[in-house]
């Protein structure tokens, strides 16, 4: 259909309130006096009412659940767990069959019969391996305590026998006049060795 | 407790179960109604579905809350929607800068042969004939369409959602609803 006016084009713009306030109020005023207009407005009226009619699709709450099982964490990790564990449970029972009726072969079972001799051999000698450095280990450390104390008892002694040898007043004047003897002996024997020294001659000292 | 939709996101984050129940009941007719106007599948519509919430959450932490939480949802599920008709070649969907009354956008108009839902039970005659109404769009028109009446997105949301330009997304609109209306009337537009 060829429009006439040109606002009529405004029409849409009106219904979709895209028109500033102004251009609101000055299209409202066109609408009191053209009628091409009005008869715009009602078709259009029409058009918006059918289209803000469209009916929401329910998808029910299945969806729901099945959005859920793969947005929350909780139930992400819940999910992972039990696969997982599916997994797991379903290779191990995979595992134990398979050995069972591998097992049951004659050439494995003399293998496994090699093989766990073996290993027993090994397990044995391993042991018996272990126990003996456990026990030399045990009585190196036992030892090496026990000369110790040894060692200690055979010293006392010595200690307490001077102790009480030093508590007899002539033993006590004896050792100190041999303490000063001594002494004295020494500054005597330092200062004679001092005013009679000479060169050493190393040839005489070599012995040749 | 809350329960506006930027709270809901905070709460999503911190792992609150209840929370993710709220945003997927109070959005999923929507995005599924969406998806499925788009695919008029009903399994593929719940994949979109699905896959729109599975994107929106996964993105959650870079949500920007004064930002429309609608209007971020029903950019995912738009893309995702035409991705999908993309794929599987349905009824081709142009996001391409044509303007309205290029040979283009008349050679879109033509309605494709398989507009009837497969999915459809006891709705009375009047949603009917709106439903049928507006899955004759072709899908470039219905999704803006959908977008603007059903989802109540702006023109410069239906824009960003979509990338394209607003006088191209106004264009689109205003076109599909003159072929609506020539539909109505029993006319051609």
């Amino acid at each position: 259909m060829k429009r006439s006016c040109t606002e009529s084009a405004r029409v849409q713009d009106y219904l979709d309130d895209a028109l500033a306030p102004d251009e609101i109020a000055a299209f409202r005023d066109h609408l009191q006096d053209c009628a091409e207009c009005a008869a715009e407005l009602t078709a259009w009226t029409r058009v918006f009412h059918t289209l803000d009619a469209t009916p929401l699709l329910d998808p029910g709450p299945s969806l729901t659940e099945r959005v859920l099982a793969v947005v929350v964490p909780s139930r992400i990790r819940r999910r992972w767990l039990r696969t997982v564990g599916w997994t797991y449970a379903g290779s191990l029972a995979a595992s134990v069959a398979a050995a069972a009726m591998a097992a049951n072969l004659p050439g494995t079972r003399i293998w496994l019969d090699t093989a766990s001799t073996e290993a027993s051999r090994h397990a044995v000698q391993l042991a018996v391996f272990v126990l003996n450095a456990l026990a030399f280990a045990t009585l190196g450390i036992a030892n090496g305590w026990g000369a110790l104390a040894l060692l200690a008892s055979r010293i006392a002694p010595l200690p307490r026998a001077l102790g009480s040898l030093l508590q007899h007043p002539p033993v006590e004047v004896a050792l100190w006049a041999a303490a000063v003897i001594c002494v004295a002996l020494l500054w005597w024997l330092h200062g004679r060795e001092r005013s009679g020294s000479r060169p050493i001659d190393p040839l005489g000292l070599m012995g040749v | 407790m809350i329960d506006d939709d930027a709270g809901l996101v905070g709460r999503c984050l911190e792992g609150d179960e209840r929370a993710y129940r709220l945003i997927v009941e109070r959005y999923q007719a929507r995005v599924f109604s969406l998806a499925w106007r788009m695919v008029r599948q009903r399994e593929d519509a719940e994949d979109l579905t699905q896959e729109t919430f599975v994107r929106m959450f996964r993105a959650a932490a870079r949500y920007d809350p004064t930002r429309p939480f609608a209007a971020w949802l029903f950019t995912i599920a738009s893309r995702l929607c035409i991705d999908h008709i993309r794929r599987r070649r349905l009824p081709s969907i142009s996001l391409s800068m044509s303007e309205p009354g290029s040979s283009e956008e008349r050679q879109m108009d033509i309605e494709d042969p398989g507009l009837q839902p497969d999915d459809v039970t006891s709705r009375n005659e009047e949603e009917r004939r709106t439903q049928d109404l507006i899955d004759s769009l072709p899908p470039h028109y219905r999704i803006v369409v959908m977008l603007r009446h059903q989802e109540d997105l702006s023109y410069d949301e239906i824009a960003a959602a979509l990338d394209m330009p607003l006088g191209t997304v106004k264009a689109r609109i205003h076109r599909a609803r003159a072929l609506l209306r020539g539909r109505i009337e029993g006319g051609t537009p």
